[in-house]
């Protein structure tokens, strides 16, 4: 049951899931100051996505 | 999010899953028997409803933000891990979703099992592989379900358009009786993939206390932007994969020459 949880949530590459983590426990902490914070989690897409599958086509070739 | 969009989002989610489970059933009931597959399919279609029934009214209980913070977490991650996916294969470095050889590959297995009844169950292996086969491909539209449905406090519409996308899907397939390889799973992927992870970073930020500029109208930027990125992204791996190719090809002659 654990490893199905974890194959349908972490998938395949855990580090785009920590970073994605990761970035939402920014965004939370830059909520609580007066600056803005919408665009933490789009930059950490952009970011995040093409660092995995780059990587991922690298272990592929 | 509108009431339409969340119907038109969860349905399409749901059929991409529904089309998955309707190869199992119809590899389990074309070599097994329809009602030991129907009857493995129908239980865990059973299993599901219980789960989503259960789960649906304790997680509209949690306070909007909470629910949403944990909830556009969970959906951002399972989404970029899905729309990932469907980069790879849209770039051609892992191999398309193949319905036909899936279905192909369960027939032939199915086949040469040995056969017992158990209880009204005419055959157990068909019920069994029915029944992982639904149970699994569903929990992910369980998955979606309670967290489209949720965040909008729409648990039984969210439900309605799985359900919808069940139907017509389970109908498709048991009127054809064959894998609905027709359906562009590949493409379909893609779109729900760019869905999963708009919505999921929308949610997460409202969640986690952030103002997007223009507030709901921000899904119209933020959802083409992550396509637009998604296909770059699959267009220049094809075009890497494709460069890979051609100096494997110009380099054989050369080994063998050697």
């Amino acid at each position: 049951m654990a490893a199905f949880v974890y194959d349908l949530v972490i998938g395949d590459d855990w580090t785009l899931a920590l970073g994605l983590a990761a970035a939402v426990v920014v965004t939370v902490a830059i909520s609580r100051t007066t600056f803005p914070s919408w665009w933490v989690l789009p930059t950490a897409i952009l970011a995040l996505l093409p660092l995995s599958v780059l990587r991922t086509a690298r272990h592929r070739a | 999010m509108s009431a339409g969009a969340l119907f038109i989002a969860v349905f399409l989610a749901c059929t991409v899953e529904a089309v998955e489970a309707t190869t199992i059933v119809l590899a389990a009931g074309l070599a097994r028997g329809w009602r030991s597959a129907a009857y493995g399919a129908v239980a865990a279609v059973a299993v599901l409803a219980v789960v989503v029934a259960a789960l649906g009214p304790a997680l509209t209980a949690i306070p909007t933000d909470a629910l949403r913070l944990v909830i556009g977490a969970l959906l951002l991650v399972f989404g970029v891990q899905w729309l990932r996916k469907a980069v790879l294969r849209a770039g051609g470095v892992t191999a398309l979703h193949d319905e036909d050889a899936i279905f192909t590959r369960k027939l032939a297995t199915a086949q040469g099992a040995a056969s017992h009844r158990r209880g009204t169950v005419p055959d157990w292996y068909g019920f069994t592989l029915a029944f992982q086969g639904v149970l699994l491909e569903g929990t992910e539209v369980a998955f979606i379900v309670l967290t489209f449905g949720s965040n909008q406090h729409a648990i039984p519409l969210a439900s309605a358009a799985a359900g919808a996308a069940i139907l017509l899907v389970g109908a498709a397939g048991f009127a054809v009786r064959a894998p609905l390889a027709r359906v562009p799973e590949n493409a379909l992927k893609f779109l729900v993939g760019v869905m999963l992870t708009g919505f999921g970073a929308f949610w997460a930020a409202e969640g986690a206390g952030a103002r997007w500029p223009g507030s709901d109208a921000a899904l119209l930027v933020l959802l083409p932007g992550i396509a637009l990125l998604a296909l770059l992204l699959a267009v220049g791996l094809r075009r890497q994969e494709g460069a890979r190719h051609r100096r494997i090809a110009a380099s054989s002659p050369t080994r063998q020459a050697s």
